[in-house]
């Protein structure tokens, strides 16, 4: 991957699982701006994989490093519970409170922080729209800016696309590349369907049903 | 006023710490509610209280079959909240579903207390308190210590109401910005063991249950914001605990029973109100 610009996430000797690694030990590093799509069959471990990197599972061996440790996630909707009825405001200025000090609570000017990225993303007029109400798209676009409103520098997001219509889905890369090329946020996400990787991603890993992870360019991919 | 009414009043000195206990201990519950409803965690309740209710019957066991002195707080709330404790944990088997662990020791808690209550003829009217909540008076030392921890529970929740709501609607999230997930799992573990073992010392089983479970899901039928569900939830409480008790006091009914059957009228109205309110809104 590309090695050129200071490494965004470096990856060495990883070995990920939840018992028992998955794959032997996986290197990589991947630089400022990049988009990485992490492509595999259901069970091949890509949620894992973007799992451990951001330290939702813990890693079995080796390490995964983000130098800054500003990382935003945007987890599989169905890892939501949609019983808690809050509205998009809320789930957004929500992201801030581990920031906050411990016994400190969310100011009028969290909630403004929410409300400007809430509007980054076109939605600012479904501030008061319960999150479980939404529809899939509007739902990602909520995600995607309760993720980004702490400014992270690496946005991990597991299978963004599904449940989504072919114009929502286009909606959101969209996104992902104005992301990626205006804030220089890399961007790396899961997903089963090779053609979503083609349409977008600079960089690809593949995980297979061998155990063998590829990692693949994307020039090399369109050869 | 009616007699009944002047009666009731004029007996106030007979009820007033049992109704306090009531809206005191239903209130907590209501609020408490919605993080047990939201979480799927509707029978952690129902078998914690099923425990703290072998705790009350083992004490007065203890004391009357083997002559043991202990508090008749200690066993309830140690129970109580041991198992709202491993219900909190994270789970560690996929191939046993929660629920079944749960049924399991609700049924064996029972079964205990049934046993137990084997030798307890002459303490009838305690395991009939403790099953069903006939509470018919309320001693001040339960009612100090619902004050107690409803003042530990507003208090911290209120501190980190934010911090579980974030860790209640997405943990996985929660966890990769830092947060604890299982600490805050078993704060909220604590605080429900707490609570339920203390009402349900106070007011029974029945209605310890009822209080953690029905107000919310009333609140859930007609409002859909979550402070707003707090205060539509703890107002149901309070009305089902002092009308039920009330209607228990004039009708000569179980205080426990009284009290469940207005929150189920609550529910089917609040049922009712959400049909109609839905049936308004698509004719508009």
């Amino acid at each position: 991957m590309n090695q050129d610009s200071s490494p965004v996430v470096v990856v060495n000797q990883l070995m990920f699982g939840y018992a028992t690694p998955m794959f032997p030990p996986v290197t990589f590093s991947i630089a400022q701006g990049e988009i990485v799509g992490i492509i595999g069959h259901n069970g091949s471990g890509k949620s894992t994989l973007l799992k451990t990197l951001c330290g939702i599972i813990p890693a079995l061996g080796g390490d995964a490093v983000v130098p800054n440790n500003k990382i935003g996630y945007i987890p599989q909707c169905n890892e939501i519970n949609m019983l808690v009825p809050l509205t998009a405001l809320e789930v957004v200025a929500l992201n801030l409170v581990p920031s906050l000090g411990y016994r400190k609570l969310l100011r009028k000017s969290h909630y403004d922080q929410a409300q400007k990225a809430l509007e980054r993303y076109g939605i600012g007029a479904l501030r008061n729209t319960l999150f479980r109400e939404m529809s899939g798209g509007q739902r990602q676009r909520v995600l995607l800016a309760r993720a980004l409103v702490m400014n992270p520098t690496l946005l991990l997001c597991d299978e963004p696309t599904t449940g989504l219509d072919p114009q929502t889905k286009k909606q959101l890369f969209e996104e992902f590349c104005f992301v990626s090329k205006e804030q220089g946020i890399t961007i790396i996400f899961t997903t089963h369907q090779v053609q979503e990787v083609h349409d977008i991603a600079t960089t690809l890993i593949s995980m297979d049903h061998e155990n063998v992870l590829f990692e693949i360019t994307q020039s090399e991919v369109n050869q | 006023m009616t007699d009944i009414d002047i009666g009731f009043l004029e007996s106030s000195a007979l009820w007033r710490d049992a109704v306090l206990s009531a809206c005191l201990g239903g209130v907590l519950l209501a609020y408490l509610g919605f993080f047990i409803v939201t979480n799927h965690a509707s029978f952690v309740s129902a078998t914690v209280s099923q425990l703290a209710g072998l705790g009350v019957v083992l004490s007065i066991f203890l004391g009357a079959v083997i002559g043991v002195s202990i508090s008749p707080l200690i066993l309830p709330i140690v129970l109580g909240m041991a198992g709202a404790t491993l219900f909190a944990l994270p789970k560690t088997s996929s191939q046993i579903p929660t629920d079944a662990i749960l049924a399991s020791v609700m049924i064996g808690a029972s079964a205990l207390v049934f046993i137990f209550a084997r030798y307890l003829s002459q303490d009838y009217q305690h395991i009939q308190k403790v099953l069903f909540g006939d509470a018919v008076i309320a001693s001040k030392e339960e009612l100090y210590s619902l004050i107690i921890v409803s003042g530990f529970v507003l208090v911290t929740h209120g501190m980190f109401r934010q911090r579980l709501l974030f860790v209640l609607f997405d943990p996985q999230t929660a966890k990769m910005r830092g947060m604890n997930v299982n600490l805050w799992g078993w704060f909220l573990g604590l605080s429900i063991g707490l609570s339920v073992a203390l009402v349900t010392r106070s007011l029974g089983a029945l209605p310890t249950f009822a209080f953690s479970v029905i107000p919310v899901v009333s609140a859930l039928l007609i409002v859909s914001r979550v402070r707003t569900i707090m205060w539509v939830s703890c107002s149901v409480a309070l009305l089902s605990a002092f009308f039920g008790y009330y209607i228990a006091f004039v009708q000569d009914l179980p205080v426990g029973s009284s009290m469940v059957t207005v929150m189920i009228v609550i529910l089917v109205c609040s049922a009712i109100g959400r049909l109609l309110i839905k049936r308004w809104r698509c004719s508009n």
